[in-house]
């Protein structure tokens, strides 16, 4: 007799709700009464009352196995978890380890995600605040005061527009004057970020009229440490760049000047811009702006509003504001568009890690499941229920992970910390990292998340086996083990997988630094420290300014330790000044381009730039002797080729003096790693009556490391020539190198780590899964040796199915790599992401390690007594 | 039955099928029961709805199971037979009796089309 079956998928679906103790009065029943129809009206029909009943019995019955996982039984499964793992140390204590690095990692990572993209930012109802700026010739542009002016008068978009822009003051506080950075800001910037005065007031109206008092608002950290915390001070006088200001105001400790989001330095003071007009020069761009949209108003309906006003100032002033068009971005998204995607991208590597993690404990779980099979067919077997032991393995999943979420918390921490400090000046907001409730959220989800996996998978096996298994299942069975090895391999692909775009990610930033390292900047900036010189009281009298700078030049070369001393109006990497020239070549005048300074005889011995032909500047080229340009290669190159450039002319503008080269120089990238070779033009720092240029800046190259040790005696030989004279911007040129590529580092050093754990963990995994696969086939091993087979062909064996396995894995690696690698494009530095060379080594690097994990465990069982695993039962 | 403990409508159903059936021939189980219900009140009873049910007066010690022998055909089964206990009974007996009470001089319910 054969009768039909009941629907399967509906079976099954009453079996998963069902409890142990219904599931099979449930099935019978059905199965009876589905027989029943089944004679008497048809199968049709049978099946169709059957899946009636299915579908409404699911919800009831599953409402009771929900109720029935009391606490008390998992409470009891919590104890024999700990049993079971306490009863394996080692085990334990590498699961456990395994754990904490992949959550005390990513609980790290995610707290700086967390500090700089989630968070909101310090201002009221930050959601509305918007930042604008201009699209000019395709690049992004700060706005100028007449657009500004024209911006926040004619749109009823915002409900306040403000604006700031950073700068500089002498603060005459204390013995030495000092330069300070602070902003200037438009008069209701503080209102429309919703910030308050600790002490005083902020800015008013009237403190934007013409003719008003000048005030100053000091920063919390400026009040402190400058003026002792006074309460005081407010009302006083105070001296910046010799003019006085009236202090109204103080603001409070957490008040966070929207310029921090722009650059690495913190404002102290902050001024009051007059009323902006629509008159300012409208060449004069300068201004960040920010905006608070009106309620109800999106950042694309401001957009279109700012819009039709550029339309109005592209008919009334096409010389500047032609094609010119203002865009706008909630500030949020705007102040950390530059960290996003790296901060992303190490966020999804750090996701890997904890993966390989779990998966490696799930690994470890199913070995020892596979171990319990008899123990669990018995349990079984005596009437144990299935969701019994489906907890048991949960909870001892979840155990594990709960422990390592509480090391990996711990280790996070401090990981974290180590992170912040190591972290480029770029990011911003890493100075306000806190454990908060979102970073503890995260981190419970990624314990329960990897605690399921490491927990299910081995439940799922040994659930498996229970079923089909009896109580004969012994250690050798090969038909239970082989769902098992499919398993694993599984495992062992996708660790393989994961691991190998992590260093991929790592792989491509790796040669992004190397390639920066090998960029030859043209110059030398070790033991070089430069500083600036701003000397008010000279600056209309380019003579006395460069006795000053002669002077004082003559004074700190006579310090110990100081092997040269230049000046010129500023160095390389700290910005500079270009424009347009005419060479007068001897085929007739060509226009050019170039980066022009003015320079001290002793700039290039200094900076280390080779003289390539004529001479570099002497003594004798004085303000009343002929003008001469010393040139850098790539002129010569780009203007003059097949000419010999000694004694050719240049001239600035048409009709003005000509200037005759007198050397050429190798080529500088001026503005550090990042640029490219630009033509340069050096002017000789004692004809700079003709320039609009001031000297203000001095290098001095030390002869051993470190040339800040020398700041005492440069300062005291600086007081001796002017003690009025302050000194500003103190960096060595190697800090400025190491600041301009510290973010690829950051970011190169977390990847390499990361990618390194993953690989570690990985090759644990891979040796792991092939030496128990190994253990399991050990008397599969011991016949072939028996019946002949050599060592090396067991080895090949071996190995050969982990490869089976890890293969797959490298090749669905790669293809999720070249997806990382796009993603990661602007995070490279003249690599392109689909880099050939890094892929092929990462996939050899990965095959060799995969190869070496499984080698080891194939040779010991190769090397096995085959009479010993034969005589094993 | 405690004071304050009272059948549900569903669970009242349950008791007086097993009941019905218990008295007639000791032939209570999940599938006879819930034809009975579904035969007499004249609506649709999962039988998932059955069990958990059951589940819940066994809980109130309101019934009892009994697992039968597997019945002596190919492919037989055991089956769980529910029996009332005597607190079921007298729960039974009160609910019924409350419901008679409340009842009379009630409308009749609308017959069905």
């Amino acid at each position: 007799m054969s009768a039909p079956l009941p629907p399967r998928i509906a079976t099954w679906l009453l079996r998963v709700a069902a409890t142990d103790e219904d599931r099979r009065f449930v099935l019978d029943d059905l199965r009876e009464e589905f027989e029943t129809i089944a004679r008497e009206s048809g199968d049709r029909a049978a099946r169709r009352r059957y899946w009636r009943q299915a579908l409404t019995s699911a919800a009831p019955l599953a409402a009771v196995r929900i109720r029935q996982l009391q606490p008390a039984r998992v409470m009891r499964s919590l104890r024999h978890s700990v049993r079971v793992l306490r009863a394996s140390p080692g085990a334990t204590v590498v699961a456990i380890v395994t754990l904490a690095l992949g959550i005390g990692a990513n609980t790290a990572v995610f707290s700086v995600v967390d500090a700089v993209l989630l968070r909101p930012l310090p201002y009221a109802a930050p959601d509305r605040l918007v930042s604008a700026w201009q699209v000019r010739d395709g690049a992004r542009a700060v706005i100028g005061a007449a657009d500004y002016a024209e911006y926040a008068a004619g749109s009823d978009a915002f409900e306040a527009l403000g604006a700031f822009m950073a700068t500089t003051r002498v603060l005459a506080a204390g013995t030495v004057p000092e330069e300070v950075n602070g902003d200037v800001v438009s008069q209701n910037l503080f209102g429309l970020l919703g910030a308050h005065a600790a002490v005083g007031r902020t800015f008013a109206a009237q403190d934007a009229r013409p003719g008003a008092d000048r005030t100053l608002i000091l920063s919390d950290a400026a009040w402190r440490t400058r003026f002792g915390a006074d309460p005081a001070v407010i009302g006083r006088s105070v001296l910046l760049s010799g003019q006085p200001h009236i202090v109204i105001g103080v603001m409070r400790g957490d008040f966070e000047a929207p310029s921090r989001f722009f650059s690495t330095v913190q404002a102290s003071f902050f001024l009051c811009a007059p009323a902006s007009s629509a008159t300012a020069p409208r060449g004069d761009r300068d201004l960040r702006v920010i905006g608070r949209l009106r309620a109800g108003v999106s950042v694309l309906q401001a957009q279109d509003a700012l819009g039709r006003i550029d339309a109005r100032l592209a008919a009334e002033f096409p010389d500047t504001n032609r094609d010119v068009r203002a865009r706008l971005a909630p500030l949020a998204a705007d102040v950390t568009q530059g960290v996003r995607v790296s901060l992303l991208v190490i966020l999804a590597c750090v996701g890997l890690v904890v993966l390989i993690a779990a998966i490696n404990v799930a690994n470890l779980l199913i070995v020892k499941a596979l171990g319990q099979r008899r123990e669990v067919a018995i349990r079984l077997a005596l009437g144990a229920g299935r969701s019994d032991i489906l907890v048991e393995y949960l909870v001892r999943g979840l155990t594990l992970s709960t422990a390592g979420a509480v090391c990996g918390l711990a280790c996070g921490v401090w990981t974290r910390d180590l992170l912040a400090a190591a972290a480029p000046p770029s990011i911003p907001r890493l100075d306000h990292l806190t454990l908060s409730a979102r970073i503890l959220a995260m981190t419970l989800v990624v314990t329960v998340v990897s605690g399921v996996v490491a927990g299910l998978l081995p439940a799922l096996q040994v659930l498996r086996e229970g079923r089909t298994s009896n109580l004969k299942v012994a250690e050798q069975s090969s038909s239970g083990t082989r769902t098992a090895r499919r398993w694993q391999g599984l495992l062992l692909a996708t660790e393989i997988a994961a691991a190998i775009v992590v260093a991929l990610g790592a792989g491509l930033l790796v040669k992004s630094v190397l390639l920066l390292n090998r960029v030859d900047l043209g110059f030398q900036t070790d033991r070089v420290l430069t500083f600036q010189l701003r000397a008010p009281d000279t600056r209309s009298d380019p003579a006395a300014r460069l006795a000053f700078f002669r002077l004082v030049s003559e004074r700190v070369a006579r310090i110990p330790g100081v092997r040269g001393v230049a000046f010129a109006n500023n160095f390389p990497m700290r910005g500079g000044w270009s424009g347009g020239l005419q060479v007068l070549a001897p085929s007739g005048p060509v226009d050019a381009e170039a980066d022009f300074q003015a320079v001290s005889e002793t700039y290039f011995a200094t900076l280390g730039v080779p003289v390539i032909r004529g001479r570099a500047f002497t003594g004798s080229d004085r303000s009343d002797s002929p003008p001469v340009v010393i040139v850098s290669q790539a002129l010569v190159d780009r203007f003059l080729p097949g000419v010999e450039p000694i004694g050719v002319a240049i001239r600035r503008r048409p009709g003005a003096p000509a200037l005759t080269i007198v050397g050429v120089v190798g080529d500088i990238r001026r503005d550090g790693k990042f640029a490219a070779v630009t033509p340069q033009v050096f002017f000789a720092a004692a004809q700079t009556a003709s320039y609009p240029v001031a000297l203000e800046a001095m290098a001095v190259r030390a002869e051993r490391e470190n040339p800040r040790a020398l700041l005492p005696s440069i300062r005291e030989a600086i007081a001796g020539v002017n003690p009025a004279q302050s000194i500003a911007n103190i960096r060595a040129l190697d800090e400025l190198l190491s600041a301009s590529v510290a973010s690829w580092r950051f970011n190169m050093l977390l990847l390499t780590s990361f990618a390194a754990l993953a690989l570690a963990l990985a090759l644990v995994g891979v040796y792991g899964v092939v030496a128990h696969s190994a253990a399991e086939r050990t008397r599969e091993i011991g016949i072939r040796a028996a019946l002949g087979a050599t060592k090396a062909s067991i080895v090949r064996l071996v190995v050969g199915g982990a490869l089976a396995w890890a293969i797959p894995g490298i090749v669905a690696g790669l293809a999720a790599a070249v997806v990382l690698a796009r993603v990661m494009a602007s995070m490279l530095f003249s690599v392109p992401p689909a880099d050939v060379p890094t892929f092929a080594i990462v996939t050899a690097l990965m095959t060799a390690a995969a190869t070496m994990a499984s080698y080891l465990p194939a040779r010991r069982a190769a090397a096995a007594d085959p009479l010993r695993a034969l005589r094993m039962d | 039955m405690g004071k304050g403990q009272y059948l549900g409508e569903f669970e009242l159903y349950i008791m007086a099928a097993t009941a019905r059936l218990g008295a007639a021939n000791n032939d209570a189980y999940g599938l006879t029961i819930r034809r009975e219900i579904e035969t007499r009140a004249g609506r649709g009873v999962a039988i998932g709805a059955v069990y958990a049910t059951l589940g819940r007066l066994e809980e109130k010690r309101l019934v009892a199971f009994s697992i039968s022998e597997p019945r002596p055909v190919p492919g037989g089964r055991s089956r769980k037979h529910v029996h009332l206990t005597a607190a079921g009974r007298r729960a039974l007996a009160q609910s019924t009796a409350m419901l008679t009470r409340m009842l009379p001089g009630l409308a009749p319910a609308p017959k069905k089309p």
